[in-house]
């Protein structure tokens, strides 16, 4: 059955015929470990699709949708971080592989004629990578891709004469934004892969036209006499090679659960940006060109590398194939490298060496991981860095300044006309309030009066502060002190005043029973006028009536965490 | 070797890539609204005449959006006694808004001129089956309708999505 198809394609398409040509292409020399670069290049070039088109069955670009939906995949979608992860770690490990192509074939001169069209052909392909290094980097509008890109956009734009349109078309407008994203992603997914698969079809054609460039060290009769086949001893070590990549890059994209994700853009925060590493050179470089060199270094330094690689074909034409007779040339190719790793580790050894950096990295890794927490519960529709308004926290603090800094103050905002509540009901407050309820920072704008000042040894006002903290089931009492507290509060005549049972009413002071507690609070703000409470002194809106209880909770939730403890 | 080497990569690949793409069948992407949403007040309710009332879901998923208060589609009530019909407003026969015409005492579809009767049934017009009702319960005085959908153009009322 299988052998009748196949008969059936073989008929009309002559594939395979094809395949013997293919499988059989001699390799001059014999098979090398050499050769498999670009075998594993063109196998990194399909995984970045198979990997992109699955991204692409996700993700969305606009500003609005961009970092959730990429969130979304690296978080909720099945094995989402793998595929994401493999995608991030090809465009690395293509860097990488093609910096180990072009230093084998240019130090076994295969950019000297008959070759010189494959050399160039591959340099251009060289620029095409590094697009879609820099275009892909943008994608998941992330704080990490959106400086750092606007570094690149910016350079464009300082290019002469047409730099300001240049980067206008690039970015589509004078700012970043949803066309930015658009026409981003219409590079890296549509106008760099069309224009790498032509070239690389011409590259692999023009390869298979002249042949591998052999190694020097045998003559020409010996390389005759030593070629074999495509198949299967090259195309066995390619596979191997394929093999050790896909398994590395899988080894690595494992422990480190993926490609990482920073938090949402966001235009308004101070970010201290670094490229992918393989621009970290160029970076470098900025830095030694302070003020008005660095633009034309920027811009200068990659033409250069570029016009010395696209000029090698034409320089370097002494018929002697060792490496060791063409030193200037395979060194200025080696310079580079080297010039370029130098100025690579450099950039990474300052970063490692900077607290403020490592600081700072810190910093955006939690707010990064916050974030994806967050974006869990569904990124509101505004997109971005709304998906903080996920936390219960954010939300209180706005119900806060809606409802409560009109009297409250509160992290440094809202009024003083009733008691200030940063570390409230915490030990500091406590002996505050103590020592004088009728400050300005407590009730003294209220018209809740008549609690004396408590006097006493400092040891004693430690106690009585232990005891009304311990009041709120706190966690960390000291009992040694709580129990002290407990005498002193009957001796001193508090308890005159304040009930602990939680129910009993008004004695002229609030009953203190659960005071400092989640649960008591939302109470309270249901109803600060309850016998209980205020009672007929309270001035203080029944939030009962104007909050849901999710809302009440969330305030209750934010308040008793300024008191810290357990 | 060579092929086993071709099977293992492309198993390595290929495996996570179906499950990657898969996800879809094995989770809900779009999803929320599904529980009972308070709709009206009973007592607001007249007794024998059906009233419109929109279906807010309090959240509704899509993919990596949540999207807060979204009207998912209307129903039309009728109140006899204490308990409740809830009608989905979507026609059974091609999805038209299915209206009340007062006059007639009766829902009229606009665009095939399909009649139901108070009860649901068919009056008139090329719908298969009656109007489609929705659960409703009764709590605290509000009323509850489980939204949902329902096939189109058939005789059997078989929910969707």
């Amino acid at each position: 059955m299988l052998r009748r198809v196949s008969d059936w394609l073989d008929e009309r398409t002559a594939y395979r015929a094809l395949l013997e040509h293919a499988l059989a292409e001699p390799v001059s020399g014999g098979a090398r470990w050499a050769y498999v670069f670009g075998s594993v290049l063109a196998f990194l070039l399909g995984l970045q699709a198979l990997t992109g088109i699955l991204l692409a069955t996700y993700y969305s670009p606009s500003t609005t949708d961009a970092w959730a939906a990429v969130a979304y995949i690296e978080d909720q979608v099945t094995l989402g971080w793998l595929i994401r992860g493999l995608h991030s770690a090809g465009a690395s490990a293509m860097v990488i592989v093609l910096g180990l192509h072009i230093l084998q074939t240019a130090i076994w001169g295969a950019y000297r004629r008959p070759r010189e069209l494959t050399w160039i052909v591959g340099v251009m392909m060289l620029g095409l990578v590094l697009g879609f290094a820099l275009t892909g980097y943008l994608l998941p509008w992330d704080q990490k891709g959106y400086w750092a890109t606007q570094v690149a956009t910016g350079l464009v734009g300082a290019m002469p004469l047409v730099g300001p349109s240049l980067q206008a078309l690039l970015q589509g407008g004078s700012g970043y934004g949803n066309l930015t994203l658009t026409r981003f992603f219409t590079l890296h997914v549509f106008v760099l892969p069309g224009s790498l698969v032509l070239l690389t079809v011409i590259h692999v054609a023009l390869m298979r036209k002249n042949g591998v460039t052999p190694s020097w060290r045998l003559s020409e009769a010996e390389l005759k006499r030593r070629s074999q086949p495509f198949w299967p001893e090259q195309l066995t070590r390619d596979l191997v090679a394929m093999g050790v990549v896909l398994g590395l890059m899988m080894a690595y994209v494992m422990a480190r659960h993926g490609a990482e994700l920073e938090a949402p853009a966001d235009p308004t925060s101070a970010y201290d940006a670094r490229p992918e590493w393989y621009f970290l050179p160029l970076f470098e470089l900025l830095k030694l060109f302070p003020g008005a060199a660095e633009v034309p270094a920027a811009l200068g330094a990659p033409l250069l590398v570029f016009a010395t690689l696209l000029a090698l074909p034409f320089l370097d034409k002494k018929p002697e194939r060792s490496p060791l007779k063409r030193l200037p040339y395979v060194g200025a190719v080696l310079a580079i490298f080297v010039g370029a790793m130098g100025l690579g580790v450099r950039a990474s050894v300052k970063d490692a060496r900077s607290e403020s950096y490592q600081a700072q990295r810190e910093r955006s890794h939690k707010e990064a991981l916050r974030a994806r927490e967050l974006a869990k519960l569904g990124v509101p529709p505004v997109g971005g860095v709304t998906v903080f308004e996920n936390d219960p926290d954010f939300v209180a603090r706005k119900l806060f300044a809606a409802q409560c800094a009109g009297c409250h103050q509160l992290g440094g905002a809202g009024e003083l006309q009733a008691p200030a509540l940063d570390g409230w009901a915490g030990r500091e407050y406590i002996a505050g309030l103590l020592r004088n309820a009728e400050d300005d920072r407590f009730f003294g704008k209220t018209p809740i009066r008549g609690m004396k000042p408590v006097t006493g040894t400092p040891e004693e006002l430690r106690s009585l502060v232990e005891y009304v903290y311990s009041l709120g089931g706190a966690g960390d009492v000291d009992a040694k002190l709580r129990d002290a507290g407990v005498k002193l509060f009957e001796d001193r005549d508090c308890s005159q005043c304040h009930e602990v049972d939680g129910t009993s009413a008004w004695l002229g002071g609030p009953n203190l029973g659960g005071w400092g507690s989640e649960e008591r609070l939302r109470e309270f703000l249901k109803d600060p006028g309850d016998p209980r409470f205020f009672h007929k002194k309270n001035k203080m809106p029944r939030f009962g009536d104007k909050l849901s209880e999710s809302e009440i909770a969330s305030l209750a939730r934010l308040l008793r965490g300024e008191r810290g403890g357990h | 070797m060579t092929g086993l080497l071709g099977v293992a990569v492309s198993g390595l690949l290929g495996v996570p890539a179906l499950r990657f793409f898969s996800y879809p069948l094995r989770r809900e992407t779009v999803h929320g609204g599904e529980e009972p949403i308070a709709v009206a007040d009973l007592a607001r309710l007249p007794e024998g005449v059906p009233v419109r009332a929109i279906v807010v879901a309090p959240a509704r998923y899509d993919a990596w959006v949540r999207i807060d208060r979204v009207a998912l589609g209307a129903v039309w009530l009728l109140r006899r006694g204490s308990t409740v019909t809830a009608y989905s407003s979507v026609c059974p026969h091609a999805g038209c808004f299915v209206d009340f015409a007062d006059k007639k005492n009766c829902f009229q579809c606009p665009c095939h001129g399909s009649v139901f009767g108070l009860d649901g049934t068919v009056q008139d017009g090329p719908s298969p089956r009656p109007l489609d009702t929705l659960d409703v319960e009764v709590k605290d005085g509000k009323v509850l309708v489980r939204y949902q959908r329902f096939r189109q153009a058939t005789s059997r009322k078989e929910a969707v999505g």
